[in-house]
């Protein structure tokens, strides 16, 4: 006699600054071997992010048509409602911080199937208040754990209708590679000091630019090996420039053991890989529509637990440098990290999904 | 009743009428078309309006992109031009968003394709449909330039702003 079906999740995730929400519901999707899980995705990076692991769906965002939201709109409607109706999912779960009406109105033909919103915390103070509306639509939210919650003080803060877990985070400790093999693989030495600069797209040569400015000084320390992340979806080959490598892996947290240090921004999946993996880093606050990624920068210097970098600020620029150069002050966060952390809770969030239809 | 009275009141965002308008018109137009085409980043001051969009299909496989993008940047520069939205694996992704064109998904299952394909038709509002043969992309690139226009463009660009005053949320 076989046993139930397995549930069918189909994984929604919306095309933000960055692949926060894409990896969020990732990390999730890797952690449920008895579900059939599908992934929506307006990322372009959806196909390096999950091919060959989980089947998955690209629909090209309103910035990438080059289009406005309204007309775009009827398109997302139309495909997500041809996408559910073809993966007849138990489970829809969004991850993004406008819940799509069209997503919300595909229920009406399948009335079953359930609506999850992964809705990240950490809003600007006073933003957001349309869409916390949508919350209605949904069957439940999953609220992935903030380590710098102390320092939360947009809207979802202080609500209660959310089933809060830990940080969620694409990998656990054991998928990443030891030192060696990682230096190795990126062709790094062994016996130097190794920065990794994460900041997305930029000029290295551009040096009125914040990763130029960046690249800029920490190739000036004699010795230091400065390694800059080319997003995946750019598709450049991991090459040397200039004498700084370029680094095009994903996840390239897989390879983070090969750092000492790093730049990143303050991004919800950077800042909390950062932690959980130990790696002592300067934050970036990019500007963004809602996430408050300079709230998260400085509770981590405040708390230890890492640096808030203004890369255009020379003063700030050259502190930086001094700390990420310095093995006390990296062993000190490193440490500080370690007890910060709570734990990976992709599982915990996989959990409550799968506990709505089972 | 005067007439501006009623058209007032058919106004209304919250009309009845006006909603079924927008739900009929909707059916008529494509989503994508009466507007200017996908594709907008590779050059704004290229007037695109009503030009028409060519589905371009690729084989599975990592077949070499330069000389197909090349022949296409060429074709497309000209006013008037046929719009490419290249249908591909995710592993040439990163070379068309490069190259600025717009992109779809390709998939492996034929009927799974084959509806992906009704799909885009609709979406793009085209019938143009090239499948490229990686040994002659020159004749891909021809075959863009000569996709036909669909018919009733001019039709479509009201039909478009009727249904974008219908469709109007209030302010």
């Amino acid at each position: 006699m076989s046993g139930p079906a397995a549930p069918r999740v189909l994984l929604v995730s919306s095309n933000g600054a960055g692949m926060g929400h894409l990896t969020r519901l990732v990390a999730m999707g890797r952690r449920a071997p008895d579900a059939e899980v599908h992934v929506l995705s307006m990322s372009q990076a959806v196909g390096q992010a999950v091919a060959g692991r989980l089947d998955f769906e690209y629909l090209p965002s309103a910035g990438d048509l080059g289009i406005g939201s309204r007309r775009w709109s009827r398109v997302f409607e139309r495909r997500a409602a041809a996408a559910v109706a073809r993966f007849r999912p138990d489970v829809v779960v969004f991850d993004g911080a406008y819940p799509y009406p069209g997503l919300l109105r595909s229920r009406a033909a399948h009335p079953s199937t359930r609506m999850i919103w992964s809705r990240r915390a950490m809003w600007k103070p006073g933003l957001g208040a349309a869409q916390l509306h949508e919350a209605a639509g949904f069957d439940l939210v999953i609220e992935p754990g903030e380590v710098a919650a102390a320092a939360d003080r947009g809207l979802t803060a202080a609500r209660t209708d959310a089933v809060r877990v830990r940080p969620v985070v694409l990998l656990d400790d054991d998928d990443l590679l030891e030192r060696d093999v990682a230096r190795g693989e990126l062709g790094l030495a062994l016996d130097r000091p190794a920065v990794l600069v994460s900041l997305g797209a930029g000029n290295l040569a551009d040096i009125d630019g914040e990763l130029g400015a960046v690249v800029g000084a920490l190739s000036a320390v004699p010795g230091l090996q400065v390694c800059v992340t080319r997003p995946a979806i750019a598709g450049d080959a991991g090459s040397s420039v200039g004498g700084v490598h370029v680094v095009s892996r994903y996840p390239v947290t897989r390879w983070s053991r090969a750092f000492d240090a790093a730049v990143t921004t303050a991004g919800y999946n950077s800042f909390h890989e950062a932690v959980a993996f130990a790696l002592p880093s300067a934050f970036v606050a990019n500007t963004t529509q809602l996430d408050d990624q300079l709230a998260r920068a400085r509770w981590a210097q405040e708390h230890g637990a890492g640096l808030h970098l203004e890369p255009l600020s020379a003063p700030s620029l050259a502190r930086t440098v001094d700390r990420l150069v310095d093995p006390v002050w990296r062993a000190q966060v490193a440490h500080r990290c370690r007890t910060l952390w709570p734990g990976n809770g992709a599982a915990e969030a996989m959990a409550a999904v799968l506990g709505v239809v089972r | 009743m005067n007439l501006a009275r009623i058209v007032r009141g058919l106004s209304a965002p919250g009309n009845p009428v006006r909603r079924l308008l927008a739900a009929g018109v909707g059916r008529l137009v494509v989503p994508l078309t009466g507007g200017p085409p996908p594709g907008l980043r590779r050059g704004r001051d290229v007037p695109r309006r009503e030009a028409p969009v060519v589905l371009v299909v690729l084989p599975a496989g990592p077949e070499p992109l330069d000389a197909l993008l090349a022949g296409l940047a060429r074709a497309v520069a000209a006013p008037g031009s046929p719009t490419p939205v290249l249908v591909l694996d995710h592993e040439g992704w990163p070379v068309v968003r490069r190259a600025g064109f717009a992109l779809e998904q390709r998939f492996a299952d034929p009927s799974r394709q084959g509806r992906h394909l009704d799909e885009l038709r609709r979406t793009y509002g085209t019938d143009a449909v090239v499948q490229v043969d990686p040994a002659d992309p020159a004749a891909a690139v021809a075959a863009v330039l000569g996709a036909p226009v669909r018919p009733l463009p001019r039709l479509r660009a009201p039909l478009r702003r009727i249904e974008g005053w219908a469709d109007r949320r209030p302010s």
